[in-house]
């Protein structure tokens, strides 16, 4: 018996928001927002929607279909850089909300790769016995975090709000996915090039800062030209590195989950690794960059697109702030 | 003046010339002067970057080292050409 993910699930806000919509606040065309991220539509949640929220409608449908019942998870993994609360984390708001037992509840804060991440973890309990059935969600309500400027475009344009979850446990059954391997790394000497500065203790002012001259630390930060560059090297060499391991190779690998990033950096990938872009399932284009949700959304996206098929290798690829990045290997039961 | 990757070596600066140009005319804008900003004058923008570099690493037959992926040492043509000069002639 392996440990394996058996079900999975994701919920988005009922708010569409256009591309086109978007063109005054940020003074830019719908052709040049398609161009430049990918996103035609994404959802923005209302002003009363909480991450948990919506983590919430994920973790709901992952345990209906991976059969289980709220009493039987005996672990929560919840990543998000948006929590509801600075402190506590979501993660006892989501047990709360579910009706989880009085499990423990670990919040993870590694962006973009928190699903990744979520993997690791998940399988060392499940290998060690400390836990038998795992719940993984992802979930972000970014829409209220961005600046809605001209300036801000080339990042608030990305990012949509969303939750993906997953059920990762030691059980197989038909159209499961079996997690062979991960391999995780980071680089902290890019911490500053994409992340949200403030609220914190690293910017030499207080908590919470009234002063007009530090807004901007509040909002988004991406240093789009050094990630892009960073995250097509790194992912690449991360899934090779993953793959060598197996003595796999690209073409062995049937379907490829990446971090929703942005469309050029989809596009980068199929083309570092030599394979034609219907590989690649993307979800971007109509839910935009949900961060910690995107792999997991894309996940159960596949699943209901019926891409997900027995015997066929799958490939998880992220990369985010950090920067934290890495691969991990499955094959579907 | 000849280029002094050219004379030195002779290899075709004039290739990545010719790639910039291509890609200036894309995005619909001139191919600015060797030391004015590629970014700022809008030949390369996120992905142009990338592809970019993709393009040096295919050209040149060399894979530029992840210490060097800084947009900063591609941002003009001139610091293009002395990247270029060092590393290309150093590696052949």
């Amino acid at each position: 018996m392996t440990t394996c993910i058996v079900g999975t699930g994701r919920h988005l806000p009922e708010q569409v928001i256009e591309t086109k919509d978007l063109e005054p606040t940020f003074g830019t065309s719908e052709e040049w927002i398609i161009k430049n991220t990918g996103v035609r539509t994404r959802y923005w949640a209302e002003q009363a929607t909480a991450t948990s929220d919506l983590a919430v409608g994920a973790a709901e449908q992952a345990l209906i279909k991976s059969g289980l019942k709220v009493q039987e998870i005996d672990y929560l993994i919840a990543g998000t850089m948006t929590p509801d609360h600075q402190v506590p984390g979501i993660g006892p708001i989501i047990q709360a909300k579910l009706g989880l037992r009085h499990i423990p509840c670990l919040d993870i804060r590694v962006a973009c790769c928190n699903p990744l991440y979520g993997f690791e973890i998940a399988t060392a309990l499940v290998e060690s016995q400390r836990a038998g059935h795992v719940l993984l969600v992802g979930a972000e309500v970014q829409s209220t975090g961005l600046k809605l400027a001209p300036e801000a475009r080339d990042v608030s344009l990305l990012f949509g709000d969303g939750a993906g979850a997953c059920v990762i446990a030691r059980r197989e059954r038909p159209g499961s996915i079996r997690l062979m391997d991960i391999e995780l790394f980071t680089d902290g000497k890019f911490a500053k090039d994409l992340g949200v500065m403030a609220p914190g203790t690293g910017n030499g002012i207080r908590w919470f800062d009234d002063d007009p001259r530090h807004r901007d630390l509040y909002f988004p930060v991406m240093n789009g030209k050094t990630v892009i560059l960073h995250a097509a090297r790194k992912i690449g060499d991360a899934a090779l590195s993953i793959l060598s391991r197996h003595d796999l190779s690209p073409q062995d690998i049937h379907l490829v989950i990446p971090h929703q990033a942005n469309a050029n950096l989809l596009v980068a990938i199929a083309r570092q690794l030599g394979i034609p872009e219907e590989k690649i399932v993307s979800v971007l284009e109509w839910c935009g960059n949900t961060s910690s949700a995107s792999i997991l959304i894309a996940l159960d996206w596949a699943y209901e697109q019926r891409q997900i098929r027995s015997g066929n290798h799958i490939l998880f690829l992220a990369f985010g702030a950090g920067f934290a990045w890495g691969a991990a290997l499955g094959k579907v039961i | 003046m000849k280029d002094a990757v050219e004379a030195k070596d002779g290899y075709p600066f004039q290739r990545v010339r010719s790639f910039l140009e291509q890609t200036a005319h894309a995005q619909g804008v001139r191919l600015p002067g060797d030391s004015d900003s590629l970014f700022d004058n809008e030949v390369l923008d996120s992905f142009g970057l990338l592809e970019f570099i993709g393009f040096l690493e295919d050209a040149f037959a060399i894979k530029i080292p992840e210490e060097d992926l800084t947009p900063d040492r591609f941002e003009t043509i001139e610091k293009i050409r002395d990247y270029l000069e060092t590393h290309v002639a150093h590696s052949s």
